[in-house]
């Protein structure tokens, strides 16, 4: 036995130096340990035996016969009894039944607990009991030391191992795009995390719990999901809401296929709810196992919920940005799209190019990019929808082959409307659509005031086989009802029959959106076409109402101011006549007379027009007479006037011409004022030409007497307006004119039809029936004598 | 020579008549109102006589009431401002009707007709 050991300071350093070897391990630590110790402190017997440590195999030395060893092998049999050695002082109550000489036993002790025990046994009585008690409690003293600075090392590095998987777990969550994506990401880290075959993420709904996500390692098969054993475990976890780690799996389980322990951690994520993460069947890295859940699998599964939960929010955060973004985008959409319309409506009160500018805001790129959008009305009376108008965007071909010249998006939604869009007007107007209870998309729109989105042969029975045929194969459609105050207006159809495109819900929604705010816009339109026909309607009535009380009073008045007016133009223009007689023809006065004479036939003819109108039209006077006649007379009325005006008057009289039975007078002032009318609608250098004929329409015959000027025409605003009283566009004049001679005409059954052309000129069809003429005389005969 | 009465309230058309009709060969006397319309039809037992409808006191249809009660074949022109009368009945008795008008050549065909002249 050598006298001389090593220092116990050498033994220090050297057990210093174990720990603190970069690659120090529990495994075999205490083995190098204890073997150290005996051979510094030249013991026959060490052994250091932990409670958190693997088993170590006492170093013994000496003779086998000491007894050393079957005394230590029999303290070390039963755990049991050897944690009952520390309770109390720490010290073995039989040691006396070693049969070594020297010996002692001493705790090691952390945190003022007793963690373990450190035996030092020598045979021989060398070393003084006393010296070897102090050796050893200077050895325990140091082991607690390196025991708790491993520790904190070894708790350390695998905080460091988590965090940094738990880093990489959530760089890698942080990159899912949906929850799903997230769950299933949660699930496969948990399984890695723990080292375990699968994981199951549930999610308690409706007092039951449903798989959100399930990861398994491929040798796992069949997968134990769904087996009474994980789910149980679930349920027990999440009722406790305490993690539970299940190692003896047998315990519980009530006949899964797989054998395996679990450790199962309730969990709640906002947004998610609540829910049990479980791992089973822990495996080593090469595979061995079943491995024993414990706590630290816990606090990784745990750790890594957090993560979950934080990378849940963080892609909640991000998807609503996302979803406000994509929101936005489609505002913008819609208000672009409705700052069409409206624009549409504005410059318009006409429904029809509202709805064309929707259809083309549906079709329109930087709108909702459809292919087609078509409008059918529905007529209510007929329970019908009907093919009204469409606009398609032209084939794709046509448009990549425009690019070359021009970008067609360059022009803005104006040019778009006018060179890339196509009418189908004349193709969709023939499309009428039944509109009952069979079952029909476009019909179940109009009665359900909904609208559809339509996928084949998803929806199959929504459509039939005729509408798919007209509307060009398409295999996929959105409709959407034109709702205009308390009606339906029609149906909006749109599609993406070239590109094939899928109708996504953004785009479905947006023209549900469209057209919700069309159908306002088209009623706005409606309602104020309305109110405007109404406005004109009390203008109408008004102006109408003006006339009547003018007219009444002409007619009160009538009388009195004819008499007060006419005589003395009577006496004005027959005295100059007298004069003009008695003077030398061409002379100056003569000049004079001549307009003196002039302005009173004027002035005479202008009182024959009011007293005419004022009193109302009968035909008084019956005569027959010669067509030709009577019209020669007008043109040699009128002759002097057109003379005098610059105008010139062309005849195209047919020779063989009836006599008519007529009022001659008023015929000829119905033919008079329409010639003078003409005559002072072309002006100067102007011509007038006068057609008389006889039309056979059947039965009837009348005679024709066409007047036709190069005037350019009347405006078509006032074309309805020519033949009202008092209406006129000259300035001067009664406006008298074409009213009493339409008023005359028709009081011969006959009829004044206008032919107008603007820019050229009027025809004015001056139509009296030839066979009628007992009519007339009848007419004539019951005619009102009234008050004078 | 005939003899032709213009009964008008209205002093300038009583001259131009009776100078217009003079200058065509006829006598022409004058009545401003209807008495002495009256009065002259029996006095000087016209040919003709032209009647403005619209006078003070007896308006010239009730002087042609009492001309036709005269039992007297005498032509009556009614002879006025205005054409409402055209369709009175009253006026049907006279022989023809004729707006007044500064061109007095209807009214002097009239005459013509009615008197049965050849030119």
């Amino acid at each position: 036995m050598p006298k001389n050991s090593l220092a116990e300071n050498d033994l220090f350093t050297e057990l210093v130096e174990v720990f603190d070897h970069p690659t120090v391990r529990r495994e075999g630590l205490l083995d190098s340990v204890t073997g150290l110790i005996r051979s510094g402190l030249h013991m026959d017997c060490c052994f250091i035996r932990m409670l958190d440590f693997p088993d170590t195999i006492p170093h013994l030395a000496g003779p086998e016969e000491s007894g050393c060893h079957e005394a230590w092998n029999k303290l070390l049999a039963d755990e049991w009894a050897l944690e009952t050695t520390f309770s109390g002082q720490g010290w073995p109550r039989d040691f006396e039944e070693l049969r070594c000489g020297n010996r002692v036993a001493v705790p090691i002790l952390l945190r003022g607990r007793a963690a373990g025990l450190l035996f030092l046994g020598s045979c021989t009585d060398s070393i003084s009991s006393d010296r070897l008690r102090i050796s050893a409690e200077g050895v325990a003293g140091l082991l607690a030391l390196l025991l708790r600075r491993l520790r904190s090392y070894e708790y350390l590095q695998s905080k460091s191992e988590a965090m940094t998987s738990l880093l990489r777990v959530s760089s890698r969550l942080e990159e899912c795009r949906n929850l799903d994506q997230c769950l299933s990401g949660i699930t496969r880290a948990a399984a890695e995390l723990t080292g375990s075959s699968g994981a199951v993420l549930r999610i308690a709904e409706a007092g039951s719990m449903t798989v959100r996500s399930l990861f398994l390692q491929k040798a796992l098969c069949p997968p134990p999901m769904g087996t009474p054993n994980d789910e149980e475990a679930a349920q027990r976890a999440m009722a406790s809401e305490r993690a539970m780690i299940i190692n003896d799996s047998a315990g519980l389980r009530t006949g899964g296929p797989v054998e395996s322990n679990l450790l199962a951690l309730p969990i709640e994520w906002e947004g998610i709810g609540r829910g049990v993460i479980t791992v089973f069947d822990r495996r080593s890295a090469g595979g061995q196992g079943p491995l024993a859940y414990s706590r630290q699998e816990r606090e990784s599964l745990a750790a890594l919920a957090k993560v979950g939960a934080w990378a849940i929010a963080q892609m909640r955060d991000a998807s609503r940005v996302r979803e406000i973004s994509r929101s936005l985008r489609n505002r913008i959409k819609e208000l672009a799209l409705l700052h069409h319309i409206t624009r549409a409506a504005l410059n318009t009160d006409d429904a029809h190019v509202v709805v064309r500018s929707l259809l083309s805001a549906i079709t329109h790129r930087e709108g909702l990019g459809f292919d087609r959008a078509l409008l059918f009305l529905f007529d209510e009376d007929a329970h019908l929808l009907k093919g009204s108008m469409g606009v398609e965007v032209i084939g794709w071909d046509q448009r990549d082959a425009d690019k070359d010249q021009s970008t067609p998006t360059d022009g803005g939604f104006d040019y778009w409307v006018r060179n890339v869009h196509r009418d189908l007007d004349s193709r969709v107007e023939t499309i009428e659509v039944e509109v009952d209870d069979s079952g029909g998309v476009l019909a179940k729109t109009v009665l359900e005031r909904k609208p559809f989105h339509v996928k084949l042969p998803r929806d199959q029975e929504m459509v039939s086989v005729e509408i798919i045929r007209e509307m060009g194969g398409v295999t996929a459609f959105a409709t959407v009802p034109l709702v205009g105050g308390e009606r339906v207006l029609g149906v909006i159809w749109a599609d993406n029959i070239h590109t094939l495109r899928p109708i996504g819900q953004d785009d479905f929604r947006l023209l549900v959106s469209a057209g919700a705010q069309a159908g306002l816009t088209v009623e706005k339109a409606m309602r104020t076409r309305a109110i405007e026909r109404m406005k004109g309607q009390i203008m109408d009535l008004q102006s109408r109402l003006v006339q009547w009380e003018k007219l009444a009073a002409l007619g009160e008045m009538a009388a009195t101011v004819a008499h007060e007016i006419r005589n003395p133009l009577v006496s004005l223009g027959g005295f100059a006549r007298r004069l003009a007689k008695m003077l030398t023809p061409g002379s100056t006065e003569s000049k004079y007379t001549d307009i003196i004479m002039r302005e009173v036939a004027r002035l005479e003819r202008t009182l024959e027009d009011v007293m005419d109108y004022s009193k109302g039209y009968v035909v008084a006077d019956m005569e027959r007479i010669s067509l030709k006649v009577l019209v020669d007379e007008c043109v040699e009325l009128v002759r002097e006037n057109f003379r005098s005006k610059g105008v010139r008057l062309v005849q195209r009289i047919e020779e063989d011409l009836p006599e008519i039975l007529v009022d001659q007078r008023q015929v000829r002032q119905a033919v008079i004022n329409i010639l003078v009318n003409s005559g002072q609608a072309v002006g100067d250098g102007g011509e007038v030409t006068i057609d008389v004929c006889t039309e056979t329409v059947g039965v009837d015959r009348s005679v024709n007497i066409s007047i036709t000027d190069d005037g350019g025409g009347v405006k078509p605003g006032d074309l309805d307006r020519i033949f009202e009283p008092f209406f006129t566009t000259k300035g001067t004049g009664t406006g008298l004119g074409l009213t009493i001679a339409q008023r005359a005409i028709s009081g011969h059954g006959g009829e004044i039809r206008v032919d107008n052309r603007p820019g050229v000129g009027v025809t004015f069809s001056v139509l009296i029936p030839v066979d009628r003429q007992s009519m007339t005389e009848e007419r004539g005969s019951v005619q009102d004598r009234g008050k004078a | 020579m005939k003899t032709i009465l213009v009964v008008d309230d209205e002093e300038s058309i009583r001259l131009l008549y009776r100078e217009e009709l003079e200058e065509e060969g006829y006598r022409v006397i004058c009545a401003s109102d209807g008495e002495e319309a009256l009065r002259k039809v029996k006095s000087d037992s016209p040919d003709l006589i032209t009647l403005d409808i619209r006078m003070p006191g007896m308006d010239g249809i009730e002087v042609l009431q009492r001309i036709r009660e005269m039992d007297t074949d005498i032509p009556v022109i009614m002879s006025t401002a205005y054409g409402e009368y055209r369709q009175d009945f009253n006026v049907w008795a006279s022989d023809a009707y004729i707006i007044k008008t500064a061109n007095l050549d209807e009214l002097k065909k009239t005459i013509s007709r009615l008197l049965g002249d050849e030119n």
